[in-house]
């Protein structure tokens, strides 16, 4: 990732393209000399134009490495002279999202949804909005960019809980996610040496931070903004209280989500075009979602797994039914459904290790080693407190990790913001004091105590 | 109406978060042994001091400001921390001159030869200090200075100077009772005394030493510490206490710039025989420091010294200084214990 102001260009060609993009297609929109047939012909030209500038634009700064070692592994197949490159390419920081905020204008404006702004200004405000811009959520026009055109005023209560969920945010980043990432880096770092339970503590303690990290910056950002003025759209909801894969990906990163949803799987066709196409449709879906994750094939198999966890779901769900009728087993009670979220969670947690682990060959080893080796004393035996933080810091982690069960849990019952609002003075600021010391005293920044340094001969 | 009443709750909130934010932060400093204690009971000294002892540890395990008024009624007071150098010096200076006005400042020539400091003596010399222009200053040249001549790769950033709980705040987990109840060492005027002993060895002394590249940056912060005093009217004595890790090179560099500036000079190496110190019996460890036995030898000299020259008032006399009785009965009864 790289944070060079040059690639603010980037940003802004892409700006340009799609605000252009917009007034054309609306512009196209308008002609009344023209057909409808030849006015869509005009509209879908401005759309590919958008979409090919765009996303060769992404290509290359994201995947032109990728795809250059791929091309190279060809080559080298068949004993060819392998390419190099004349340059290096940096991921500039923030562009899968910004990009795929610009894209959903030109699309939105496409569909009708929205009329093309015509200050560019403000069409550049939307798509550089600070607050999402580097992890999103991935706003859409038409929900981010008439925000631009409201009056925005001062209020106590929406500043103030814009902060309580900003000051959430980072407790779950500061606190647990580089917390628990600590362990995670030490295990998959070093993966050769740990086996069985170790694989798995990490592999869950990697799905609690990418969780708190992901879900951490969309609550800043969520949080900022609402201090503006603005509302962002929600991006993680309880997602790990899921009970299916499929509901999984309605709750988390919903806005990415959604966009696929809206932008690729239902102009493909969605489910309006047969059970094969739709399991098509879902596998072109999840395999692009995980390429946009990152450039590696690693996340493009993460994202091949959640979309075959999704087409088996859906192709052995009668199957299922008849089995639970022939059991007689109770699906509307606790026990169920608690059965059905530990079944998502494992299978979530399979994804996560090709999702973190360097490559394919390292995931599938360490899965292995994970289910082959039975080390249950790992547990019991202080093992535990090796993996990169000691005894004080787990409990730490663990205290904290059900302290954000409890929030999530609160949260399906109702806005905790607003629960804590109908609170006494006392609890609630002793409640704020004590979130905000903890991420201060408990929080993993900075450059960190060396006691080590202070260990001296007394004078 | 409304408004008012939240900017009432903001204004509250923040104060009550600054008091809670100042005393979360202290607890989770670095104290070291008691050095975090030594240096703030300076601060709440009840009077002021004519005599402030600045430098490192060899100043605070060798003068006894206790017995300096016991036998002469000097009220003076150590002002010093571990490992300090010429550059933190010179900011106990500014803050001696603003706290006490003193009329006599004693620096230790160890700390005038000491160009460099280890960062952790730097935190435990600083952070004590409270929030100033001139601590920041100081902070600001120390990590300058390390980045120009050690590649500055081992102080804290500016930053957690002024906000300490950035560096120390995962010190959460070493917490002990120490650092929630601070212990009181005033009665001890920033005395540390040991009664231990440990044959000293100063076999090194005649060995080369030379300041090297520091000599210019030295000397300059040694003319500004004579500066300080002599803008401020205060004398200025330099001492070297008895020490294994004095070299008689860094005696004559100190000699010449004190003769210089026209400042005394008294170092004790040279006349360890007529002080009667005893290598064998007055130090607290092989290489540097002396014990309470040799620091009560060299107090008393020093005491005499300092009512000769400067002529200095005797307070034994004085009601509102009966308390120094007091804190002498505290050193002695522990002292008792271990003869």
């Amino acid at each position: 990732m790289c944070w060079n102001p040059k690639y603010a260009l980037l940003m802004a060609t892409s700006t340009v393209i799609t605000w252009a993009s917009g007034i054309l297609i609306d512009r196209a929109n308008n002609k009344k000399n023209k057909t409808e047939q030849e006015k869509t012909k005009e509209k879908k030209l401005w759309v590919a134009l958008s979409f090919v500038s765009n996303l060769a634009i992404l290509f290359f700064f994201k995947y032109f490495d990728f795809a250059l070692a791929n091309i190279n592994a060809m080559l080298s197949q068949f004993n060819f002279e392998l390419i190099q490159p004349a340059f290096d390419v940096v991921l500039p920081v923030g562009i899968s999202f910004y990009t795929f905020q610009a894209l959903s204008y030109t699309v939105d404006i496409y569909r009708k949804e929205i009329y093309a702004e015509k200050n560019i200004l403000k069409y550049a405000l939307f798509v550089s909005f600070f607050p999402q811009l580097v992890a999103g959520p991935i706003e859409r026009s038409k929900n981010l960019l008439i925000q631009f055109n409201k009056e925005h005023h001062f209020d106590y209560d929406r500043v103030k809980n814009g902060l309580l969920l900003m000051l959430w945010g980072f407790f779950m980043k500061l606190v647990i996610a580089d917390r628990v990432a600590m362990v995670v880096d030490q295990v998959y770092n070093n993966y050769t040496q740990y086996a069985g339970f170790e694989i798995a503590i990490a592999t869950v303690f990697f799905a609690i931070q990418i969780y708190c990290d992901f879900g951490s910056y969309s609550n800043i950002a969520i949080g900022a903004a609402q201090v503006m003025g603005f509302t962002l759209m929600e991006n993680f909801r309880q997602p790990y209280f899921s009970k299916s894969v499929a509901e999984f990906w309605r709750r988390w990163h919903i806005s990415l989500s959604s966009w696929f949803r809206d932008y690729l799987y239902i102009p493909l066709g969605g489910n309006r075009k047969g059970k094969m196409r739709k399991y098509i449709n879902l596998m072109i879906v999840f395999l692009t979602s995980g390429l946009w994750h990152g450039a590696s094939w690693h996340f493009v198999v993460w994202g091949g797994l959640n979309g075959i966890y999704q087409v088996i779901g859906d192709v052995t769900k009668p199957y299922r039914n008849k089995l639970i009728d022939l059991l007689k087993i109770n699906t509307e009670c606790f026990s169920y459904r608690l059965f059905q979220m530990g079944i998502t969670f494992v299978l979530i947690n399979i994804t996560w290790v090709f999702f973190r682990a360097d490559n394919i060959s390292i995931a599938i080893s360490m899965l292995q080693q994970m289910v082959t080796v039975f080390n249950p004393w790992v547990l019991f035996d202080g093992t535990l407190f090796k993996l990169g933080i000691d005894s004080k810091d787990f409990m730490v982690a663990l205290i904290s990790i059900a302290i954000l069960w409890i929030v999530d849990y609160a949260h399906t019952k109702g806005s905790v913001r607003e629960w804590i609002s109908k609170q006494n003075l006392v609890f609630r600021w002793g409640l704020y004091y004590v979130v905000i010391f903890s991420i201060l005293i408990f929080g993993i920044y900075g450059p960190g105590y060396d006691a080590a340094a202070f260990i001296y001969f007394q004078f | 109406m409304k408004l008012n009443k939240n900017v009432i709750k903001v204004v509250c909130f923040g104060l009550i978060f600054c008091i809670l934010f100042m005393n979360i932060q202290t607890t989770l400093i670095n104290k070291g042994a008691n050095d975090y204690s030594q240096v703030k009971g300076f601060y709440t000294s009840k009077m002021n001091a004519d005599v402030v002892f600045i430098g490192n540890s060899h100043i605070y395990c060798s003068i006894n400001p206790l017995l300096l008024f016991k036998e002469y009624g000097i009220v003076s007071e150590n002002f010093s921390s571990a490992g300090q150098n010429l550059a933190l010096t010179l900011l106990y200076t500014t803050e001696a001159v603003k706290t006490m006005n003193p009329k006599v400042i004693v620096v230790d020539a160890y700390s005038i030869v000491l160009p460099t400091m280890e960062p952790a003596y730097h935190r435990l010399g600083v952070d004590p200090l409270p929030l100033s222009i001139e601590k920041m200053r100081q902070v600001m040249f120390m990590r300058k200075h390390n980045e120009e001549f050690n590649g500055g790769k081992m102080y804290d950033s500016f930053s957690s100077y002024i906000f300490p709980i950035l560096s120390f705040h995962s010190r959460w987990k070493e917490l002990g009772e120490s650092d929630f109840v601070l212990p009181d060492l005033r009665n001890y005027h920033g005395y540390a005394p040991s009664y231990n002993n440990i044959k000293a060895d100063f076999s090194y002394y005649y060995e080369e030493s030379t300041l090297g590249i520091y000599y210019d940056s030295q000397k300059k912060l040694f003319n500004t510490l004579v500066d300080i005093c002599k803008n401020n009217n205060i004398e200025l004595l330099i001492i070297k206490s008895p020490s294994p890790r004095w070299r008689e090179d860094y005696h004559n560099i100190v000699t010449e710039w004190a003769k210089e500036k026209e400042v005394p000079f008294l170092d004790y190496n040279q006349f360890m025989d007529e002080l009667d110190i005893n290598v064998d019996k007055d130090f607290r460890d092989a290489d540097s420091h002396l014990n309470d036995y040799g620091a009560t030898k060299m107090t008393i000299h020093l005491g005499m010294y300092l009512s000769n020259k400067y002529s200095l008032k005797d307070y034994r006399n004085e009601k509102k200084y009966s308390y120094w009785f007091d804190d002498w009965e505290v050193y002695y009864t522990e002292k008792l214990q271990y003869e």
